[in-house]
């Protein structure tokens, strides 16, 4: 795909004839050290939070901790709050991707015409994407305030009266949607017109020869090809689509009521505003096993079309 | 892709392009309002309707910068941020060298085990820290931070660098090592130096990826240590928000980087290209 991928030469076997034989130790070393690090810092507290999962343990009880085996995975299961949260995170999640992916597609093929400024276009189109996730969900709450907020003056130029967006439980997801329709838009551009580029031009010429109008030609030459880089846009935002805390806890704090207390934040207040630390571990287990879940197959998928 | 569109200018061409333009600017329209609010004195940012014209002021400015509190958070991320984007790239060029020079069997478990953090939701990780920190006494230190964020960052210097790395021709080394450097010597002597270009992407990633955290601060980090994005919380009351004021300290906090990005986005592009095609 690209040439981070192809490597320029074969790498040199461990210890080759110019080396010194203890020139292994080396190696390990220079590999070894932060392999230890990371190690330490993501094994350890990964099965320390498996194991927590498994206690009865509120920090603020001093009768402390009790083994409870697979108790806290039973009361999730019966638990109303967590199917809300599961399902709210779904609907977050795919919206969210469906919309990034399919309007990414589209500002891709824009972005990838030559014209004067295009270069200059692909550049401030990484602006949002790497502004600090917290600053942007500060900002769309300005931006969506009931009297204020430039979103609410535009909408009342066309006649449409004040929306108490943050404030309304059926409005609050979709402008908690929107503003990382904002932030990660580009991300799913910048994927896609990597991709864009490494489709060689006479592949295009030969459709024209064909005959192939615009349309035909997107549909039945550009997105086949692009296909593997879609679903790794796919991927990658669906991933972090569910993990995502910053922008919706400073925007409505998972409010009105629980209407946008995603998992993430459901178990953030579970362990950490009610110190019920077995059950936010519980459902940081579950969110775990369905990151594995859903990005396996699509991993298979991209290396299958590759 | 480049060439083949550059055809006949024709009027869905050119509709096109000017698509393009409108798109892309109206995507700065929300931060221009974040400056503009910062500019704006307490009454005018709360206009209804909006403002566009009015006289600015720095009020907000100094007002955040005179009030301690955020100076001392902005601070605390500077100092965090430079020592985990120090670590990574120390740990990441040594890590990331020795996966691209080596095909032994332990040094690949090693390195993909390196990689794989990368997909790890904070969540699952926020919690065993609070409570290994907690027991160590470690909470609202900077090493606590500090380690915490370097399993963001490492994996993926250390990805970015064997890619890097790759691309340098082993004869570098060789003509060092036949000269008596030791395979470390020859590593910062010989490789680190002709690889600037991919330790400055490298290192302004992980200076953005740290300074960009908020989870793991907020849960963290403490009076001593809350780092900037935590800090802007501050302006929100159960009164109210002071908006003028936290436009002016998001302003701050997005400054360096907003620099950044506009200073180095080709470098910026291939290292996210490069580290989500993997």
């Amino acid at each position: 795909m690209t040439t981070q991928l192809t490597r320029e030469r074969a790498p040199v076997p461990l210890a080759p004839g110019f080396l010194k034989r203890d020139d292994n130790t080396t190696w390990y070393l220079l590999i070894g050290v932060p392999f230890a690090l990371l190690f330490l810092l993501t094994a350890v507290p990964l099965a320390l939070s498996l194991y927590t999962s498994l206690l009865d343990w509120n920090l603020g009880d001093p009768a402390g901790a009790t083994f409870v085996g697979l108790q806290n995975f039973l009361d999730l299961m019966v638990d109303g709050a967590f199917w809300h949260a599961l399902l709210l995170t779904a609907y977050q999640v795919i919206v969210t991707v469906v919309v990034q992916v399919s309007l990414g597609t589209c500002i891709a093929l824009l972005l990838s015409q030559e014209f004067k400024g295009a270069q200059f276009l692909r550049s401030v189109y990484l602006i949002p994407m790497m502004t600090t996730p917290v600053v942007v969900g500060l900002m769309w709450r300005m931006l969506f305030n009931t009297d204020s907020g430039m979103v609410n003056y535009l909408l009342s130029l066309v006649g449409i009266g004040p929306v108490n967006w943050l404030g309304d439980a059926a409005t609050a997801m979709p402008a908690v949607i929107g503003s990382d329709v904002w932030l990660s838009t580009p991300f799913v551009v910048v994927i896609l017109l990597a991709g864009l580029r490494s489709i060689p031009g006479e592949v295009f010429e030969a459709g024209q020869v064909d005959g192939a109008g615009g349309f035909r030609m997107f549909w039945n030459i550009t997105l086949p090809l692009l296909k593997p880089m879609i679903l790794l846009a796919v991927l990658f935002r669906t991933m972090d689509a569910i993990r995502r805390f910053d922008t919706i806890y400073v925007m409505t704090g998972g409010g009105p009521g629980n209407s946008t207390e995603t998992l993430d934040l459901f178990a953030y207040f579970n362990a950490f505003t009610y110190l019920e630390v077995g059950k936010g571990a519980a459902i940081a287990t579950v969110m775990l096993i369905i990151i594995f879940l859903i990005s396996f197959p699509i991993l298979r998928t991209i290396q299958r079309a590759n | 892709m480049a060439g083949h569109r550059r055809s006949r200018p024709t009027p869905l061409r050119s509709a096109g392009i000017v698509l393009t333009w409108v798109i892309v600017l109206s995507s700065l329209l929300p931060l221009l309002w974040l400056l503009s609010t910062s500019l704006k004195t307490a009454s005018d940012a709360f206009a209804s309707p909006p403002l566009f014209i009015f006289t600015p002021t720095f009020e907000n400015f100094t007002a955040v910068l005179g009030g301690g509190d955020f100076l001392a958070a902005y601070k605390n991320s500077i100092i965090v941020v430079i020592a985990t984007t120090a670590l990574s790239l120390l740990f990441g060029i040594t890590a990331g060298y020795t996966l691209a020079r080596t095909t032994g069997k332990v040094t690949r478990t090693m390195g993909t085990w390196i990689i794989l953090v990368r997909m790890a939701p904070a969540m699952g990780f926020a919690l065993p820290f609070f409570l290994m920190f907690r027991f160590f006494g470690l909470l609202d230190s900077y090493l606590a931070l500090v380690l915490v964020y370097m399993t963001i960052t490492l994996p993926f210097v250390t990805w970015i660098m064997s890619g890097y790395f790759r691309s340098i021709p082993v004869e570098l080394e060789e003509a060092a090592r036949m000269d008596g450097c030791t395979r470390v010597q020859a590593l910062f002597r010989v490789i680190v130096p002709s690889s600037w270009p991919g330790i400055a992407t490298c290192a302004i990633f992980s200076f953005i990826m740290s300074w960009n955290e908020f989870f793991y601060p907020l849960v963290l980090a403490g009076r001593n240590t809350s780092t900037a994005p935590v800090a802007l919380q501050g302006f929100i009351s159960s009164t109210g928000v002071n908006w003028g004021q936290l436009s002016a300290a998001s302003i701050l906090v997005v400054l360096p980087v907003l620099v950044f990005t506009i200073f180095t986005q080709k470098g910026l592009v291939r290292g996210l290209t490069a580290g989500a095609i993997k």
